[in-house]
C-alpha cells in the first residue's frame, strides 16, 4: 500500500505570532488535514485559504458547552471560524483538525472542522462544515487569531493521496 | 516522505477481558489514534468503558460532552474526575446480536510537556431503540509524556467480549 498520509509541514508556536501560514502546499495529493494544538489567553480561532479574507466563507456548527447543544450558521463571512462561544486559554491547549476536500478541484472547497477545547470546569466541543466559494486551487492555509493574541502549541499540515 | 500513520500495537480479544492496555508506548510519534470496535458483557443496551493514562487515578481529568440519541440532544461537563468516562460508548449485552460499537480517541502532541487534550468520538447503533453518540473534548492535566493507556469496563459488570478489537497508531509529524 503507498504512503497516503504525509506530512508536508510543521510550525512550532513560540508565543511569538497570532498567526501561521502554510504556503507553497504541493499540488501532488488529494485531501490535506491540518493537526493545531494551541494556547492562546483570547480571542477566537479562524482559518482562510489563499490569503482571501473576503465574504467567501460560510460555515454550519453544532457545539456542546456542558450547559447547552447548539447549532448555528454563518454565511457570507470572512473565514471560518474553529471556535464556539468559548475561546483559547493559556493553560487548557485546545485540539483543533481541519479536513480538506479536493483541494486541486476546480469546485467550490469544503472543509471539515473539530475543536475539542476542554477546561476542567468550562469549555466545548464544537464541529463544523465549512465552505469556501472559490475554485481555485489551494496553495496556502493560514490560521490566526481575530484578537492578534499570539499562539502557543504547534501545527501540523498532512497530505493524504488517494492512490 | 515515509508514511507517519503507523500501527504500534493491536489487541483483538479472544476472551473478555476486564480491561486492555497499550504500555511501553514509544515516544517517538506526535500523535495517537485509539480505533477500537467493542462490546460488553454489561446487561444494558448501552454500557461504558473509562480511559486512563500512565495507570493515574487522580482528579485530574475532565471532559466535555455533546450527545445525541437520536432524540435529545444534550450537553454536559465532568470536571475533577479519576478517569475520562464513556457515557455510554460500548454496546452491552442487552444490544442486538452482534452490534459492537465504534470508538476513536486522538491524543495529539503526547510527549510534549503540557496539558494534554483529547478527542473522544462514538457511536453505537441498535437499530432498535434510541441509542447514542457522543462527541467529546477531554483534557488530562498532566505534564507527563503518555506512555500508557488504559481501558476499563464497568467493575464486576462489564468486560470487554471476544472478538473487541483495539488498534492504536502513531502519526508523525516529519
Amino acid at each position: 500500500m503507498p504512503a497516503t498520509y504525509e506530512p508536508i509541514a510543521t510550525v512550532t508556536l513560540n508565543n511569538t505570532s497570532s498567526s501561521v501560514t502554510f504556503s507553497s502546499i504541493p499540488a501532488t495529493f488529494t485531501d490535506l488535514r491540518i493537526v493545531f494544538v494551541g494556547f492562546a489567553a483570547s480571542g477566537t480561532g479562524r482559518v482562510r485559504f489563499n490569503g482571501d479574507s473576503g465574504t467567501n466563507y460560510s460555515s454550519t456548527h453544532f457545539s456542546g458547552n456542558g450547559t447547552s447543544a447548539t447549532s448555528s450558521r454563518s454565511s457570507n463571512t470572512n473565514q471560518i471560524w474553529f471556535n464556539g462561544g468559548d475561546g483559547p486559554s493559556t493553560t487548557a491547549p485546545q485540539f483543533v483538525t481541519i479536513d480538506i476536500f479536493n483541494y486541486l478541484e476546480a469546485v467550490n472547497k469544503s472543509a471539515l472542522l473539530s475543536t475539542s477545547n476542554d477546561k476542567n470546569g468550562s469549555g466545548e466541543v464544537v464541529g463544523i462544515v465549512g465552505m469556501w466559494r472559490n475554485t481555485s486551487v489551494i496553495t496556502s492555509i493560514t490560521i490566526d487569531n481575530n484578537n492578534g493574541v499570539n499562539w502557543t502549541g504547534a501545527a501540523t499540515l498532512y497530505g493524504i493521496k488517494a492512490a | 516522505m515515509a508514511n507517519t500513520y503507523t500501527l504500534i500495537a493491536s489487541n483483538t480479544l479472544s476472551s473478555s477481558a476486564s480491561s486492555v492496555t497499550f504500555s511501553s508506548i514509544p515516544a517517538t510519534f506526535t500523535d495517537l489514534v485509539l480505533k477500537i470496535s467493542a462490546r460488553s458483557t454489561e446487561a444494558v443496551a448501552d454500557s461504558s468503558f473509562d480511559t486512563k493514562f500512565n495507570s493515574v487515578t487522580t482528579s485530574t481529568y475532565s471532559r466535555v460532552r455533546l450527545r445525541v440519541n437520536g432524540s435529545v440532544v444534550s450537553s454536559s461537563l465532568f470536571s475533577n474526575a479519576s478517569n475520562i468516562g464513556g457515557s455510554d460508548n460500548v454496546t452491552g449485552s442487552s444490544a442486538t446480536a452482534n452490534t459492537f460499537s465504534n470508538v476513536e480517541i486522538y491524543i495529539p502532541s503526547y510527549t510534549v510537556s503540557q496539558n494534554k487534550p483529547v478527542s473522544l468520538f462514538n457511536v453505537c447503533e441498535n437499530n432498535v431503540t434510541a441509542f447514542h453518540m457522543n462527541v467529546q473534548a477531554a483534557l488530562w492535566r498532566n505534564t507527563a509524556a503518555i506512555s500508557s493507556i488504559t481501558m476499563d469496563g464497568i467493575p464486576s459488570s462489564g468486560q470487554f467480549v471476544s472478538g473487541s478489537s483495539f488498534f492504536l497508531y502513531g502519526i508523525k509529524n516529519s
